[in-house]
């Protein structure tokens, strides 16, 4: 009997379910979050963003190359939205895990429906233009869920005898995602035809999923620094609005912060600048960006979040 | 109109907007005032025209054809890069921009100024394009550190500067390397570097790279018509650089800084010795300098956002002369991109040479970039 138990300790240390974790790299920290949520004590998660950084100009470390070298599964958000760096570090690290097609290349958008797909592809309509359409599908409050089954899918498949943990990690998490969706829902009976100015267009699914009007965007197209003209309609575009008393948030990324977007918010003073993340910073959870986020809009429209009496009010994750 | 997100990014040469043609259109505007040339000059450096792509899912190619009002078309890079092997090794083959420092594998409009350093220029060449294969791989060193080296075999190596003479009068003497040759007489290059994270927003890379030419000869045509040469001979040029780079949290602050050291050594140049007879042919001889030269460059640059940067860099270096005559340049410029695919850039460049004296340059650069541009990791 001693025998047989040495047996099963031995084979249990050797068995790669239970020995080794899965070795999980991702783009963003919002995908972070999520794999470690579904994965559980099943996989080591690294993100490469920070969550302040603009995605689409990520310096490369190599602590990021060899991480993607030895990952059993690479997880990003698509749509372009890192194409100025992914691809090239799947070219350098060559983990043949990670081709197209297997499960360990994770694409957290796929099946998504995706807003603002241009209806023609050329420069003229913006220089950081995404063929597949926006691709800031991290900050639309249903995409935790569906950016979850994707890594649950993966993970399932790379690892099948933990499966059953992997769904009940998924369901738990899908609870927690549907109360908060409840919050905000509420939310956005309140902020409903609100205007809001943005500089860059990452909070698209946000903004929409909130009834938010956006009544201009300070970058003339994706990617392109407003112009003087263009500014100046911009200006003219805040200021007729602003006759109307109604509080305009002028909404930016940590990047995007330069003195356009304040000469935006100085227009009048029913303005108010709001830096929000256009991801979750390390360490912060998905759900617990995405309420900070609400919670912000709330408060730079003068709302009280969570909204009283609405379901699940007393469950905010805000940090 | 809402779509299927179906596709990640999992290819460099993404062909939505076309077949993975790209370029790049490179003007500069020069107004000098030196001992020697005066005035402005404005010029198409470069159109150049790139084309990537996938033969089968070990192998690509590219090809990248510039277009110089004066020097016509000229084919600067085309080669095939297999990487079926497994691991991280590469086997590239054809012609290509050969892999020393961290500068000379760029073309001239990816460079951070407008040119390269001065030390690269005179010992290396303009651009240092070669004919042949290359092998590449790299390995971890630790969970935060890489080491990378790449060995190559290239036909022909030399360049215009090799005999170590600016001056047109010097410039008849030319290298000579033989199109047939043994296999140890082909040029090479080799490149051992190691790319470290350093903290955490910074990046520290050192590396040590060759290039040699082991067998080829000096050639000096005289007014007469006499042939002067000398054969069997051999150089080298030795690199060790260090760059650091450091970003904000943002990503788009920062700064880099960085140097190369170079030695230049064997048989570095040539000149022909009238014997203090010029009128005389008969007794003139081809005397081969067989020593060292070095020179250095150093940079630094500051971006304080997606659209502005400015930067400083400094060049010295000995030419491959009797007497170790020395250049030396000093390049400030400011960056602007307009957008990621334009960029204008503003400089001064100020050079003295014991040669010709030195000069005041103000520089002008517009860079407009179409279609796929895509670089891997630049390490």
């Amino acid at each position: 009997m001693k025998l047989l138990h040495a047996l099963l300790a031995v084979l249990a240390l050797a068995s790669p379910s239970f020995a080794d974790k899965l070795k999980v790299v991702t783009t963003l920290p919002d995908l972070a979050d999520l794999a470690q949520i579904v994965g559980g004590d099943q996989v080591d998660v690294t993100a490469i963003c920070k969550g302040t950084e603009n995605v689409h100009a990520v310096r490369l470390k190599p602590s990021h190359v060899v991480a993607t070298s030895k990952c059993d599964c690479f997880v990003q958000m698509g749509l372009s939205l890192e194409h100025a760096w992914v691809p090239g570090l799947l070219k350098t690290a060559r983990n043949p895990r990670l081709e197209p097609g297997k499960p360990g290349l994770v694409t957290a958008t796929a099946g998504f429906a995706a807003l603002d797909v241009p209806e023609s592809l050329s420069r003229k309509e913006g220089v950081d233009l995404h063929p597949e359409g926006n691709p800031h599908v991290n900050l639309d409050p249903t995409a935790g869920r569906h950016m979850a089954r994707q890594i649950h899918a993966s993970l399932c498949a790379l690892r099948p005898e933990a499966k059953a943990k992997f769904d009940a990690n998924l369901k738990a998490f899908e609870t927690a995602s549907t109360e908060a969706e409840a919050r905000w829902k509420a939310l956005a009976g309140e902020l409903k035809g609100r205007p809001a100015v943005v500089y860059h267009s990452e909070f698209t699914y946000l903004l929409r999923s909130l009834g938010v009007e956006v009544i201009a965007t300070i970058e003339p197209k994706p990617g392109v620094p407003p112009t003087p003209g263009h500014l100046a309609e911009v200006l003219a575009t805040v200021q007729k609005r602003a006759e109307a008393g109604q509080p305009i948030a002028v909404l930016t990324a940590a990047w995007s912060q330069g003195s356009a977007v304040d000469r935006v918010a100085e227009a009048s003073p029913v303005c108010k600048k709001v830096v929000l993340a256009s991801m979750a910073a390390e360490g912060t959870s998905w759900l617990a960006n995405m309420e900070a986020l609400h919670r912000k809009l709330a408060q730079a429209y003068g709302v009280q979040y969570p909204v009283p009496d609405a379901p699940g009010a007393g469950e905010s994750q805000d940090q | 109109m809402p779509g299927s997100a179906a596709t990640g990014q999992t290819d460099r040469f993404s062909n939505e907007f076309n077949p993975a043609i790209g370029g790049a259109l490179d003007f500069l505007l020069t107004a000098l005032d030196g001992d020697g040339e005066d005035g402005l000059k404005l010029d198409l450096r470069a159109l150049e025209l790139s084309v990537n792509t996938w033969i089968d899912p070990n192998t690509w190619a590219y090809g990248v054809l510039v277009g110089q009002p004066e020097d016509g078309v000229s084919l600067e890079e085309a080669a095939v890069v297999y990487q079926g092997f497994g691991g991280h090794s590469t086997l590239r083959a054809g012609r290509f921009f050969v892999d020393f420092g961290k500068q000379m594998q760029a073309h001239e409009h990816d460079l951070p100024t407008f040119e390269r350093p001065a030390v690269l220029r005179g010992y290396l060449g303009e651009e240092l394009g070669g004919t042949g294969v290359q092998y590449d791989n790299w390995f971890a060193a630790g969970d935060a550190g890489a080491v990378r080296f790449s060995l190559g075999l290239f036909q022909n190596l030399a360049n215009a500067h090799d005999h170590g003479h600016g001056d047109a009068e010097e410039s008849a003497t030319e290298i000579l390397i033989a199109d047939y040759k043994d296999a140890q007489d082909l040029s090479y290059t080799g490149r051992l570097t190691g790319f470290h994270d350093a903290g955490e927003n910074g990046v520290l890379q050192w590396g040590l790279s060759v290039r040699g030419i082991p067998s080829f000869a000096f050639e000096s045509t005289l007014s007469d018509g006499t042939v002067l040469g000398s054969e069997e001979l051999a150089n080298h040029v030795f690199g060790a650089d260090l760059t650091y780079g450091w970003n904000d949290d943002t990503g788009l602050k920062g700064w880099t800084v960085g140097g190369e050291y170079l030695v230049f050594q064997g048989d570095i140049g040539a000149e022909v010795d009238d014997n203090g007879t010029p009128a005389n042919f008969a007794d003139d001889t081809l005397q081969v300098l067989d020593s060292n030269r070095s020179g250095y460059y150093l940079w630094a640059q500051h971006a304080w956002d997606q659209y502005h940067s400015a930067g400083l860099l400094y060049s010295e270096f000995e030419h491959a002369e009797a007497g170790s005559p020395k250049d030396s340049e000093i390049v400030a410029w400011y960056s602007r991109n307009l957008t990621e695919m334009s960029r204008l850039r503003f400089g001064v460049r100020y050079a003295d040479s014991d040669e010709s004296g030195d000069s005041t340059a103000l520089l002008v650069q517009f860079t407009n970039f179409f279609g796929s541009h895509a670089h891997g990791v630049n390490w």
